[in-house]
């Protein structure tokens, strides 16, 4: 990977990887500098990382850090997530909030597996590779991650 | 096959994206025969969290990486180059110095030589008066054995240690000493006593006046050189004094400086 492939991932995966870095910790600025130290890192191994793999890369590094690293301290705190005013896309913003206390019930390795599928989209093989999990793990993990999610929004259904 | 014992897991593996085409539309053919099931298809669908897009990561500036420069290249030519002027000039300096010093070393030696038969007049040697010096008479020229007096007295132990190897012969510093006698009753007396050390009368070339011209003749007509050769030597040696005096004093007057482009990193001044 070269200098322009490099930046074009700071483009490309900055923000998707912040947003994942900030719903693992609960921290934003946890979160920047797990941001920081991913690219720091892919940077570093950029003559060993394909451009296509860059991806996966940065979300492994962060993934380390913010599961990993964050596992001990159980600060996790989604007050200090920064509240998303506008964009939220479809949906009903009380829906957004229920569902964001419901992920916060979940542990830091449920609640990565659930973002890994649902904002980025990676196959149950891929988020095995990012995780160091094998496949049947990661199906497991995410269905008793999904069946969690789904009895907190069963309980608070009036809201729904 | 979709049945009412596996249909929660096909649920969640729709949920996941996981499912292959002819999976949904087994699980869509279910779904339809049993609406019941819909419900929990709908809250299966809504744990999907979406991506906040809103939430961007703020100065991704700081986090791209420029292009190496071609002025860090430059720099690096720059400074392989002053390097190479500093380690010429050092070089230099050093290849001049280095015959000087050689001839310097080559009259070091004489001066020693001459120094080593030289007298040590502070050097003494305990006890046993008596005895003439045995070592060191075969050295022709102006030498005479001298009585030293003993700077510490010698104690009980010493006299003791002493009789024991009985005649020592010592040599140190090119000063013969004298065979020392033992003397009964010494260990009783104690008292200290003077040794007979041969000492050559040759005075220091640097204290030597008019007089001492002619031991210094004669310590040089011993030396295996011809007096041609020494004359040579000294000449050599003089011209390179005079050449040294002339560098060092060029240096004194040199600045050495290193620029970069326009820009003058450093001044070496000698």
């Amino acid at each position: 990977m070269e200098l322009n492939d490099y930046n074009a991932c700071v483009h490309q995966w900055a923000d998707p990887l912040f947003r994942f870095a900030c719903k693992c910790t609960g921290h934003e600025e946890d979160a920047r500098d797990i941001v920081q130290n991913s690219f720091e890192v892919l940077w570093q191994k950029r003559k060993d990382v394909m451009r296509e793999k860059a991806k996966s890369f940065l979300f492994q590094v962060a993934y380390r850090q913010s599961v990993d690293n964050y596992r001990k301290k159980r600060r996790i705190s989604f007050n200090e997530v920064p509240e998303q005013h506008d964009s939220i896309g479809p949906g009903n913003p009380d829906l957004k909030r229920v569902l964001e206390r419901a992920l916060a019930q979940l542990d830091e390795q449920a609640r990565a597996l659930v973002l890994l599928k649902d904002h980025e989209g990676y196959s149950y093989e891929e988020i095995a590779r990012i995780t160091g999990l094998n496949d049947s793990q990661v199906k497991v993990y995410l269905h008793r991650a999904r069946k969690t999610l789904k009895e907190y929004l069963v309980k608070v259904e009036h809201i729904i | 096959m979709v049945t009412m014992e596996n249909y929660e897991e096909y649920l969640l593996l729709h949920a996941d994206g996981e499912l292959s085409e002819a999976e949904e539309k087994a699980l869509e053919a279910f779904v339809a025969e049993h609406p019941e099931v819909r419900k929990e298809l709908e809250l299966y669908m809504t744990t999907k969290v979406q991506p906040e897009t809103g939430m961007v990561y703020a100065g991704k500036e700081q986090l791209l990486r420029k292009p190496a420069r071609v002025v860090l290249l430059l720099q690096w030519r720059n400074l392989a180059a002053a390097a190479a002027v500093v380690a010429l000039v050092g070089f230099g300096v050093w290849k001049w110095l280095q015959p000087n010093t050689t001839n310097i070393t080559v009259v070091q030696i004489n001066n020693n030589t001459i120094n080593t038969t030289a007298p040590t007049d502070t050097f003494t040697r305990k006890q046993e008066p008596v005895r003439e010096a045995v070592a060191g008479n075969d050295q022709p020229g102006p030498e005479r054995k001298k009585i030293v007096p003993a700077l510490r007295p010698k104690t009980h132990h010493d006299v003791l240690k002493q009789t024991k190897t009985e005649v020592q012969r010592e040599s140190l510093a090119g000063i013969e000493v004298a065979h020392l006698k033992p003397m009964a009753g010494v260990a009783v007396s104690a008292v200290p006593r003077t040794i007979d050390v041969s000492v050559p009368a040759v005075q220091l070339p640097e204290s030597q006046d008019e007089e001492s011209d002619d031991i210094n003749k004669g310590l040089l007509a011993r030396l295996p050189i011809k007096q041609e050769g020494i004359n040579t030597i000294a000449s050599a040696v003089s011209n390179k004094i005079e050449k040294v005096k002339s560098i060092t004093d060029n240096i004194k007057n040199t600045d050495l400086s290193v620029r970069l482009g326009n820009k003058e990193l450093f001044v070496v001044r000698f």
